[in-house]
């Protein structure tokens, strides 16, 4: 309830500035009143807006190898043991796990796992996402492989989620992970958020956007828009462009890859 | 300073790092770079003994690794510390570990200069000891890697077993590793405890004599601590004497970020004239939230040793570690 203090204040202020309308041969609440109320009658229902919109909210706490490089396209590093705080609805993450591997505290030397993206819907509710204990690299090279995080609400029961390794290619140092996130969510991973692309509305109108259940299929790969009529797409566009853009594009493409 | 086994579960205390070993990953190349760098402000145990500035640790790791297909990894390891030429204002590195070898599935063979088998055996927790050695395999004089070793790592889910065998080469130089080295440790896991031993067999170049090394080891997680202890034996063969020792230690999770280790060892020898000694330390860690493989770090010490008829002052040490 953290918007509700504000409120209250904000409504005690708009009682105080009709009190002062009413009050005989004042001429300076004359004055206030109007201004008073321009801004105080939309700052009130702004705070009742925003008070309404802190309860629709979603606490997800991090276990403790698990850490947040993106939060919902936004980069945002959030450490092990934290927790953040989205929005109700769709919720795509990019996290890896970290952890000190070795057989001694001497020997032992912090390895990071695949860079995970993970897909899912949340409304209302406290998470927790946390990653297997380990302690070992082959606990890690089968975390990797398995990705078999734990996402479960406050009573312990588990919530759907898509997860796909964000793959990277080359230096892994100083990642551009919003970056590589826009060029995965052009893929056909069920971890990807599908691109709406301009102009196509009507032809998405029979699909229900996003659907991060597990199990399921991109919406990119599986809905509407099928693979024919993007590659018939990507075909004109293609013949369309001219010599600088079609070399932009392949540049694209390899950068993509 | 080795510190073996107990630290396991001290080490599944994840990091929260961004910073990832891994530098290079490309079709199947990857190549990785770690570094641990340890300075301490140190007085050590001894009678009127100076406080300095010691580095416990200043190594570069590199390792690169080529997969080869069908669960086989061509692998090598070149290794430099910095410690020698920091403190004694040598010139360059010394080059610590250098290997290289093949991984297939759970198993790997690598040969070059690295360490023995027995290098994993051991509890300790201490920073530094001043009159005992970690365990009689650092006395068997093997704390220097051997440079013409065959190495053997099995890596299974709860037991890892390692053999090596250090050929009698001839070598030349200072640190030289004297004659034939056979040694093998296994440590398996059985819920929250861990059993270890290990064994060596020396033979010194141009000796009858040899040498047998071997301990046993077990600790357990109790969850909020871990307690350990190992029991270790050299035998000289052409002698009746033996010298063992045995190392107890406690490590509790006093915070997430807090660490507090507490132990003692005692050496004891059959040899006429020879007085046992025990040698006992405590020391806190604090490792940073923001990232984990920082740490600081403040030790105490001491040790029973008399030194010309007087007993030798309490060591402190305290100091600042990165590892990536």
């Amino acid at each position: 309830m953290p918007g509700l203090l504000p409120a209250f204040l904000q409504i005690l202020t708009f009682r105080l500035s009709l009190n002062a309308k009413r009050a005989p041969g004042s001429y300076e609440s004359e004055l206030l009143e109007y201004p008073l109320k321009a801004i105080v009658a939309p700052s009130f229902f702004l705070v009742l807006f925003f008070s309404a919109q802190a309860l629709a909210e979603v606490t997800l706490a991090l276990g403790p190898c698990v850490q947040a490089h993106v939060v919902n396209s936004e980069e945002k590093t959030a450490l092990p043991d934290s927790s953040l705080t989205l929005t109700n609805g769709t919720q795509q993450l990019v996290v890896d796990c970290t952890a000190m591997l070795g057989r001694s505290s001497d020997d032992a030397f912090p390895k990071t796992g695949e860079a995970f993206v993970l897909l899912f819907e949340a409304a209302d509710t406290e998470l927790t996402l946390s990653a297997p204990r380990i302690q070992t690299r082959r606990q890690m090279t089968a975390f990797n492989r398995e990705k078999d995080f734990r996402l479960t609400n406050a009573a312990g029961t588990p919530v759907n989620y898509h997860v796909d390794v964000l793959e990277k290619e080359g230096f892994q140092v100083f990642r551009d992970y919003p970056g590589e996130l826009e060029a995965f969510n052009r893929t056909s991973s069920p971890a990807a958020i599908r691109m709406q692309l301009p102009g196509l509305a009507d032809a998405d109108t029979d699909t229900e956007g996003p659907s991060p259940k597990a199990g399921g299929q991109s919406a990119l790969g599986q809905g509407a828009l099928g693979q024919e009529t993007v590659r018939q797409m990507l075909h004109y566009w293609y013949l369309q462009a001219d010599k600088q853009t079609r070399k932009e594009w392949k540049n694209w493409i390899q950068s993509s890859n | 300073m080795k510190k073996i086994l107990l630290a396991v579960a001290v080490s599944s205390i994840a990091a929260g790092s961004a910073s990832a070993a891994t530098i290079y990953e490309k079709d199947g190349f990857t190549y990785k770079l770690n570094g641990d760098f340890q300075v301490q402000m140190r007085q050590a145990i001894g009678n009127d003994e100076r406080a300095e500035v010691e580095y416990d640790d200043l190594e570069l790791k590199n390792y690169v690794s080529y997969d080869l297909g069908n669960d086989l990894t061509a692998f090598g390891r070149l290794d430099f510390g910095f410690k020698k030429a920091a403190k004694d204002n040598e010139r360059g590195s010394n080059l610590e570990e250098a290997y290289i070898g093949l991984k297939y599935n759970v198993v790997s063979f690598s040969f070059g200069k690295q360490n023995f088998a027995s290098d994993k055996f051991g509890i300790e927790e201490a920073y530094e000891l001043k009159t005992i050695g970690g365990d009689l395999f650092n006395d068997a004089g093997t704390d220097v890697n051997g440079d013409d070793t065959l190495r053997i790592d099995v890596e299974l889910d709860n037991v890892y077993i390692v053999v090596s065998h250090e050929m009698d080469a001839g070598d030349d130089g200072e640190e030289r590793i004297d004659g034939e080295y056979h040694d093998a440790f296994i440590a398996i896991d059985i819920a929250d405890l861990t059993l270890a031993a290990a064994y060596q067999l020396n033979n010194p170049a141009d000796s009858a004599e040899s040498r047998d090394t071997y301990g046993v080891s077990a600790s357990y997680d109790f969850g909020f601590m871990n307690l350990a202890a190992d029991y270790s034996v050299i035998d000289v063969n052409n002698t009746d004497f033996e010298t063992k020792q045995y190392n107890i230690a406690a490590v509790f999770g006093v915070a997430s970020t807090t660490d507090v280790a507490v132990g003692m060892g005692n050496q004891d020898s059959d040899e006429n004239g020879f007085e046992d000694i025990t040698e006992w330390y405590a020391n806190v860690t604090y490792k940073f939230p923001r990232a984990r493989n920082v740490s600081v770090f403040a030790e105490v010490a001491n040790s029973d040793l008399e030194k010309n008829g007087k007993e030798v002052d309490m060591g402190m040490l305290a100091g600042l570690r990165l590892k990536f």
